[in-house]
């Protein structure tokens, strides 16, 4: 299910303008640009109002993380335990220590499994999400025969999960130092050794991905199974626990594989090769809570079981490189460093079907009442009778409960998925085909309905050491709503029903989405998204920056140096690479009503086999009519596709080759929908229709099929810039943040069906929300000031740099939503900008109070103002590092964030400058 | 080597002719220019009508310390000389050349493995910049994997030479797209396989056979950083062994460079007999005059190395280097043995 994602932050464009500093705080409305070297002059940053972004775009939705594959994949086939892969050397050297699995043998059946993980995804405005997750569980595994070589055996196995998700500011954990006591500081920081590495390991290294393993390790002493276990909990977090436990028989067929491949395989690069397939049996039972604000719960039942089967080829390896590089031999102690473990798998296959039953139900609970408070505590045990009686008298009786109802939804489901996956150590590439056909039955407060509900999933995932994921994920989902009938209304057999539309309910419905979420894009790859999208949606996105592929400099400089230099150094000679722009996110949405889809159904086969030329890339001439089509040079495509298909297995796939064969599926699948009769037929034909390697294709052929002006169609940008670009460029990609394209009528408000999804999606949140009104920084504003006279005549104190000048950085904030009588507490964090080091140099990190100043901002209510020294004597931040690089004219980086709390942290702003003898100047 | 050098000088010769032939707009060009060191071209970019000599040339001397067997120390000289003479863009000359005087404290001359020789002389039809297809041929080193270390040379000479390749009579096609891949396929003569290769010293001498080597590079650049580039070699040679490579090139923002690369190497005369290495090397750029080195390898899982090198330039073109070391593993009877290395190398 796609999880719609909501509301969360926001991060809205800026622009720095150069100021005139004439009449200083006065005339802050005057902007107009000025020179490179800024004598007498600013930096004033203004901050469009903050707007929710959705932060989903660069975090994955959770139902993903839910998914506990290594228990259906056959814990006794060994492939699991191999497959482990490692994702960056980052995780392999260090976040590893976080993300670990253990395994205790306790007899020869039987071993005892644990295992821990901590996931992390950066959020626009400048906070994370951290995802814990830990799990513990026995497991039970014996050969219960083999046949020539071939095992078969059974797995048996439980286990106790639970997930903390909560939202995590920089301010947040250096504020912890000011209140934590010091051996909890200790901890969190790994006895000191974390702000080491930061300090010494490049900029991708993120430090927050360690900090406080302790909450990570007390996730399930957490567990809100009491009120004030949930009070305790940060308002938008979740705590999500199961028992879930499986049975599985496996049996490997690894020894059909003949001698010689196998001999080859080890002796070029050590790789072996697994076979397992494997029948399963799962259950899950899960409670999720979540502190939707101050005084209210929600908490919701997840019951999942499935029934299936699965096959899961694998060639690869996992090999230790520097193994050896480190060792200590001290007396008796002898200790070999294992090495940093690297995935090789350069085949990775899953196929897996199943039968799912599950069963959802949402309960919302105001714990400022004493019965609902009563009540939760027995739903997060599992027993929501009382909860259900509650919700009872609210609505019948009037009573304030507090507990209010939300849903059931039961869903029988039809699951496949086909992933494929390939690792190689620095580079991975996943192809993920997931697809379900379900029978739902929701009951919210109006009643109960029944809903047929098609869904695939199309992910194809890459994923390199330096510039992490890059996610292209395209949805289809139908829902069609039916009535059940019993024809015998007597009989007490509940399997004997079928389905009828139903025409009182809200009408069919077809959506098609792209989500597109790249960490770190370059120039090519945004315009290959942009095209993609437009290709998508055929909306034409007129208004979006153009940049230039790569750096001018950089490739005079390039030719230059490769001209006429020796062959020899042709290796190193890497091409001038495309530039890079930051992070883009992208989400887009194709609506078909039921009449676009009666209209689609009854065209013409000749205009179907046009309109998929035309997405195919194929000339449409060619398939003009049935005349053209049966011509033996096009009924060649299906050579074209066949010998096509082995290709498949390593993620090679031609949209040429495959259009013959996609196109006669469509046209099969269109016509079913036309002359089916009832409601199943036609899930049926919309489920094969998409299932399919190719739902752009599709989508673009229903496109130029529909009538644009009556489809809806929209997509949202998202965009986090950057990287080595220079200011100017990412100011511009700065502009497609939060921009909305939009084309066709408005699209559909929401069905029964979709607010019930909608509030599962709320629940199983992809990220935290912030439960109050948020402090927010609305300008930012920099110049350099004279330290007053009375200062200046004061001795220097020994550690102080010596004043080479009396001219300092002064930062003056203007916010909102912050308290006039109390101090507001800001984070500071200076770093060494400019051109990036491999390493980056942390100059200052700290938070401190700060009180308003006496005048109001602007006239404008709620805006208070607050200034402090950046640099120079009277800087709250000043450090003997940090004032050497000031007076070096380093060009520095400033983040700021401000808090009234020190919990709930503004969004980070950020801007750069030098100081140069006391006069503000661009970064180098 | 004649008819190599012939054919040198009848390209001089006929650049001569040429450069009096032309076209009175031509001649305010300069036609002959010599580029040294870097060999960089801000001036001449790409006109076809300059011929254009890049000469690089280096000689210094070193004195390795082992300190762990004292009785191992020894003197290097060394030099290395290189001409590119490029006849416009399309046709270039490479000629390299290098010596090696080592000497034990005692004053005995030491033997330098002969596979460190880094000898060459081919021609090369095409330039990088102007042509997607290139051809090199002459006496050459077969492209395989990033095979080069830029540590001092009294490391480089004490290392083993298993898994670099030396220059044979031979040639490969270069293709190269100008935008992110480089594909590389050449073979060498038939020559007598090598017989002192300690691998197959077992080996009569009558068993000894001509084999060519046939070898296969791919280049492959993506974005990341300052620009990364993956590589895949396949070298195979049908007597003697096949080697498959794999490196990774990493451009840092500050052009400093980091590589490593893994190479196995098959024996075909030994059943199930295989030898590899992994590599580690870092290259900083020179900023203030100054560069460090590390270079860390394991071989076959047996032989660990790690040197740590600073390169400071003293004046113009002179380069004081220390390095320092480790080696461990069976071939130092599992201790640790330490190296120092210092010297001063001059460049043209």
């Amino acid at each position: 299910m796609r999880l719609k994602i909501t509301n969360l932050l926001f991060i809205a464009a800026f622009f720095i303008q150069k100021k005139s500093f004439a009449d200083e705080k006065d005339d802050l409305e005057k902007k107009h640009s000025s020179s490179n070297t800024i004598e007498e002059q600013s930096i004033s940053v203004d901050f469009h109002a903050e707007e929710k972004v959705d932060d989903g775009f660069f975090a994955v939705p959770i139902e993903q993380l839910l998914r506990n594959s290594a228990f259906v994949s056959g814990l006794n086939s060994g492939a699991d335990a191999i497959n482990s892969s490692v994702e960056s050397l980052m995780d392999a050297v260090f976040y590893g220590i976080l993300d670990s699995d253990f395994e205790k043998k306790i007899d020869n059946n039987w071993t005892l499994v644990s295992g821990m993980r901590r996931d992390l995804f950066s959020a626009p405005d400048g906070s994370y999400i951290v995802i814990d997750r830990i799990k513990i569980g026995p497991s039970f595994g014996r050969e219960l025969w083999r046949a020539h070589d071939i095992s078969v055996a059974l797995g048996v196995d439980g286990a106790f999960e639970v997930f903390d998700i909560y939202r995590r500011y920089d301010g947040m954990r250096v504020f912890e130092k000011d209140y934590l006591p010091q051996w909890r500081i200790w901890a969190n920081n790994w006895l000191g050794l974390l702000p080491i590495l930061t300090a010494i390991l490049p900029p991708s290294f993120n430090q927050n991905e360690l900090y406080d393993p302790l909450r990570l390790i007390s996730g399930p002493l957490t567990v809100p199974l009491t009120s004030k276990l949930f009070f305790s909990m940060p308002v938008g977090s979740i705590r999500s626990y199961a028992i879930s436990g499986g049975i599985n028989v496996p049996v490997n067929f690894s020894s059909v594989v003949p001698q010689t491949i196998q001999k080859t395989l080890r002796s070029s690069w050590d790789l072996n090769e697994h076979l397992p397939y494997s029948i399963f049996v799962h259950g899950e039972h899960r409670i999720n809570v979540l502190r939707r604000d101050n005084d209210t719960a929600w908490v919701g039942l997840k019951k999942n079981e499935r029934f299936g089967h699965n096959f899961t080829p694998l060639v690869g390896n996992q090999i230790s490189i520097l193994k050896g590089a480190l060792a200590v031999h001290l007396g008796k102690l002898d200790w070999i460093w294992s090495g940093v473990p690297i995935a090789v798998f350069p085949l990775d296959w899953e196929f897996e079907q199943s039968l799912a039953h599950v069963y959802d139900q949402v309960y919302e609970f105001d714990m400022r009442n004493v019965l609902a408070r009563e009540s939760y505590e027995a739903a997060v045990r599992g027993d929501f009778t009382m909860a259900g009686r509650l919700h009872e008298e609210r609505v019948n009786v009037g009573k304030d409960t507090g507990v209010k109802f939300h849903f059931t939804r039961r869903q029988s489901k039809n699951e496949a998925a086909i992933r494929n996956r390939s690792n190689l150590a620095l580079l991975r590439k996943d192809h993920i085909r997931d697809r379900s056909m379900a029978e739902v039955e929701v009951t919210d407060v109006e009643g109960k309905f029944f809903v047929l509900e098609s869904q695939h999933d199309l992910s194809d995932k890459s994923w390199d050491v330096l510039v992490g994921e890059e996610d292209v994920r395209y949805q289809s989902h139908l829902q069609i709503p039916v009535q059940k009938i019993f024809p015998n209304e007597n009989t007490n057999n509940l399997n004997d029903f079928s389905y009828l539309f139903d025409s009182h309910a809200d009408p069919l419905s077809l959506s098609i989405s792209m989500a597109v979420n790249d960490r770190f894009a370059d120039v090519s790859e945004y315009r290959e998204y942009l095209k993609k999208i437009q290709f998508f949606t055929k909306i034409n996105l007129k208004d979006v920056p153009e940049f230039d592929l790569v750096d001018a400099k950089r490739l005079a400089e390039f030719r230059q140096k490769r001209l006429f230099d020796e062959p020899e150094n042709d290796i190193f000679r890497v091409h001038v690479m495309p530039q890079h722009i930051g992070g883009f996110g992208a989400y887009s949405v194709v609506h078909f009503s039921k009449n676009q889809i009666e209209k689609l159904v009854n065209l013409s086969e000749d205009s179907i086999w046009r309109a998929f030329a035309r997405a195919f890339g194929e000339n449409e001439r060619d398939w003009w009519d049935s005349e053209k089509r049966d011509r033996f040079v096009n009924q060649l495509g299906w050579l074209k596709y066949f010998f096509m298909i082995p290709a498949r297995i390593f993620q090679v796939k031609s949209a040429s080759a495959d259009f013959i064969a996609e196109t006669t599926n469509a046209i099969r699948q269109l016509k079913q929908v036309k002359e089916s009769q009832s409601p199943t037929d036609q899930l049926d034909a919309f489920y094969r229709l998409f299932d399919s390697d190719y739902i752009p294709e599709i989508t673009r052929a229903l496109l130029e099929l529909a009538d644009l002006d009556a489809v809806p169609r929209n997509v949202r940008f998202s965009v986090q810039p950057k990287g080595l670009a220079d200011q100017r460029l990412k100011d511009l990609y700065r502009t497609l943040n939060n921009k909305v394209f939009h084309e066709g009528p408005v699209l559909p408000v929401s069905t029964r069906y979709q607010v019930a999804q909608e509030k599962i999606a709320e629940f199983y949140l992809d990220r935290p929300r912030d439960g109050s009104n948020k402090p927010s920084i609305s300008r930012v504003f920099l110049t350099s000031q004279q330290i007053p006279l009375s200062l200046r005549s004061l001795p220097y104190s020994e550690t102080a740099a010596p004043l080479k000048h009396d001219k300092h950085a002064i930062i003056m904030l203007e916010c909102k939503n912050t308290r006039n009588n109390s101090p507001l507490k800001v984070f500071v964090r200076v770093e060494q900008a400019g051109k990036l080091k491999l390493g980056k140099l942390h100059l200052a990190e700290q938070v401190f109070d700060i009180l308003p100043l006496d005048e109001q901002s602007r006239g404008i209510p709620d805006l208070l103002r607050y200034e402090f020294y950046l640099t120079g004597p009277l800087s709250p931040v000043s450090s003997f590092l940090f004032e050497e690089a000031v007076e070096a004219g380093d060009s520095l980086s400033v983040t700021i964030a401000v808090s009234a709390d020190g919990v709930v942290w503004s969004s980070e702003r950020q801007l750069e400058f030098r100081l140069v003898n006391g006069r503000l100047s661009k970064p180098e | 080597m004649a008819w190599q050098l012939k054919f040198f000088f009848i390209l001089i010769i006929l650049r001569i002719s040429y450069a009096f032939a032309l076209p009175p707009d031509d001649a305010q060009h300069p036609v002959f220019h010599v580029l040294k060191g870097d060999c960089e071209s801000s001036q001449i970019d790409f006109l076809d009508s300059v011929t254009v000599l890049c000469a690089k040339a280096k000689a210094g001397i070193q004195q390795n310390f082992n300190l762990s067997q004292p009785i191992n120390n020894f003197w290097l000289r060394y030099s290395r000389a290189y001409l590119g003479f490029h006849y416009g863009t399309a046709i270039s000359f490479h000629i390299s050349r290098r010596l090696y005087v080592a000497q034990t404290m005692a004053g005995e001359l030491k033997t330098v493995d002969e596979n460190v020789d880094g000898d060459f002389m081919f021609v090369r039809l095409g330039n990088p910049l102007r042509h997607r297809w290139r051809l090199n041929f002459g006496k050459i080193r077969l492209p395989f994997g990033i095979d080069q270390s830029k540590l001092a040379e009294g490391i480089q000479i004490e290392k083993n030479h298993f898994f670099t390749s030396r220059a044979a009579l031979g040639g490969y096609f270069s293709y190269e797209d100008n935008s992110a891949n480089l594909i590389e396929f050449g073979l060498s003569a038939p020559s007598l396989a090598r017989k002192n290769d300690p691998q197959i010293s077992f080996l009569r001498p009558n068993k000894f056979k001509e084999s060519s080597d046939i070898v296969f590079r791919a280049a492959h650049d993506i974005s990341a950083l300052n620009g990364s580039r993956f590589v895949f070699s396949v070298l195979y040679n049908d007597f003697l062994f096949r080697r498959y490579g794999i490196a990774y090139v990493v451009s840092g923002f500050d052009r400093d460079l980091f590589y490593f690369e893994f190479i196995r190497k098959t024996h075909q005369k030994i059943n199930s007999r295989y030898d590899q290495i992994f590599k580690l090397n870092y290259i900083s750029n020179w900023t203030n005059q100054s560069r460090w080195i590390f270079e860390f390898e394991e071989e076959s899982k047996r032989d660990r190395s790690g040197f740590v090198e600073y390169d400071q330039m003293i004046f113009n073109n002179l380069i004081f280097k220390t390095a320092v070391g480790v080696k461990n593993g069976q071939s130092s009877s599992n201790k640790s043995v330490f190296y120092l290395v210092s010297g001063l190398e001059a460049h043209l």
